[in-house]
């Protein structure tokens, strides 16, 4: 009985403090603040820094297709990049073909908004939401 | 207790019982990221700086916290925990002031967490009895003998990505295959110090 308690409280003391160690370094650290993302020149959504584009496009019912789950297998959520967005990761550089890298083409999934940014996509996924 | 010399124990990590070549752990992230010299430099920078960092704590964690209170049984979980908050650290840090290497690294830098070169140093530590400096020295040598060893892969796929081979050998293949000769190159080193 001593040794499941004692393991109990060991364990939930560890997770405490761990946990918070996380949440605290999370507010010091990421930066965090809203970014606009504007798409077909017409829309301008909200969203948070750090976050996906994709989850920020869901958030705001333009349901574009990811059957992957935003894994960045399926290539079915590609967007256009008309301006800001960071550099393509390492998965995009190994899906996408140097062409659609250079048409500006990327992947919703693998974009974390760090700024405001300006997207084109097809415009039947505005109209259905 | 084991009475080698810290040094000693970070040469025989970096050479002799090289945690990729003669273990073979951490080969996940070592097939995958060992593309371009440049990235698998930075990767092994980041796994050195949580193996570093992870094997200390795990140390304390161990010696200070679970041997007093006779928990060693749990040390999988603690293990893993600390490992996985640690990871998150460096993922918010890297993020934050180097966002070209964060880019790079993608998917590979929270996948640190299940590197299992890191539980293998944390666990190896404890069967070898190691103290807080030797514990120290291991986990920086294991990192730069990870580091060393998926650099010199990068560099030899890097040459091999002009060199004509079968088709069904490309990617994965050749890599392992290399991986099998630069372990047997590795094992002329292991004759220089014996570490269990």
């Amino acid at each position: 009985m001593n040794l499941i308690l004692r393991t109990a409280l060991v364990m939930s003391l560890s997770v405490g403090v761990l946990a918070t160690l996380l949440t605290l370094s999370k507010i010091f650290i990421v930066k965090r603040g809203q970014v606009i993302v504007k798409i077909n020149g017409q829309l301008e959504i909200l969203g948070e820094k750090g976050d996906s584009l994709l989850s920020v496009l869901h958030v705001n019912d333009i349901q574009i297709p990811a059957p992957c789950a935003g894994r960045g297998t399926c290539k079915r959520c590609m967007i256009k990049v008309k301006a800001g967005g960071d550099e393509p990761t390492a998965i995009e550089k190994t899906r996408l073909s140097p062409e659609e890298l250079d048409m500006q083409l990327r992947l919703a999934c693998q974009i974390k908004l760090s700024g405001d940014m300006e997207i084109e996509i097809e415009s039947e996924f505005i109209s259905k939401s | 207790m084991t009475e080698l010399h810290p040094l000693t124990i970070l040469f025989a990590a970096v050479f002799t019982n090289n945690i990729l070549l003669s273990n073979f752990l951490g080969m996940c992230p070592f097939v995958a990221v060992s593309g371009e010299i440049k990235t698998s430099l930075g990767m092994g920078q980041a796994v050195t700086f949580v193996l570093a960092c992870t094997s200390v704590i795990n140390y304390a964690v161990y010696h200070w916290i679970l041997v007093p209170l006779e928990l060693d049984f749990i040390r999988f979980i603690l293990f893993i925990l600390v490992i996985a908050t640690f990871v998150q650290l460096v993922e918010m840090i890297i993020g934050r002031f180097f966002k070209e290497l964060s880019t790079s690294l993608g998917i590979f830098l929270p996948l640190i967490t299940v590197n299992c070169a890191i539980l293998g140093v944390s666990l190896f530590m404890v069967i070898r009895e190691y103290n807080l400096i030797q514990t120290l020295f291991y986990g920086i040598g294991s990192g730069i003998g990870w580091t060393f060893a998926i650099v010199v892969m990068a560099g030899i796929r890097q040459k091999m990505k002009f060199s004509p081979m079968p088709e069904g050998l490309k990617g994965v293949g050749i890599t392992f295959i290399t991986a099998g000769i630069m372990a047997l190159a590795f094992m002329a080193f292991s004759g220089l110090i014996k570490i269990q």
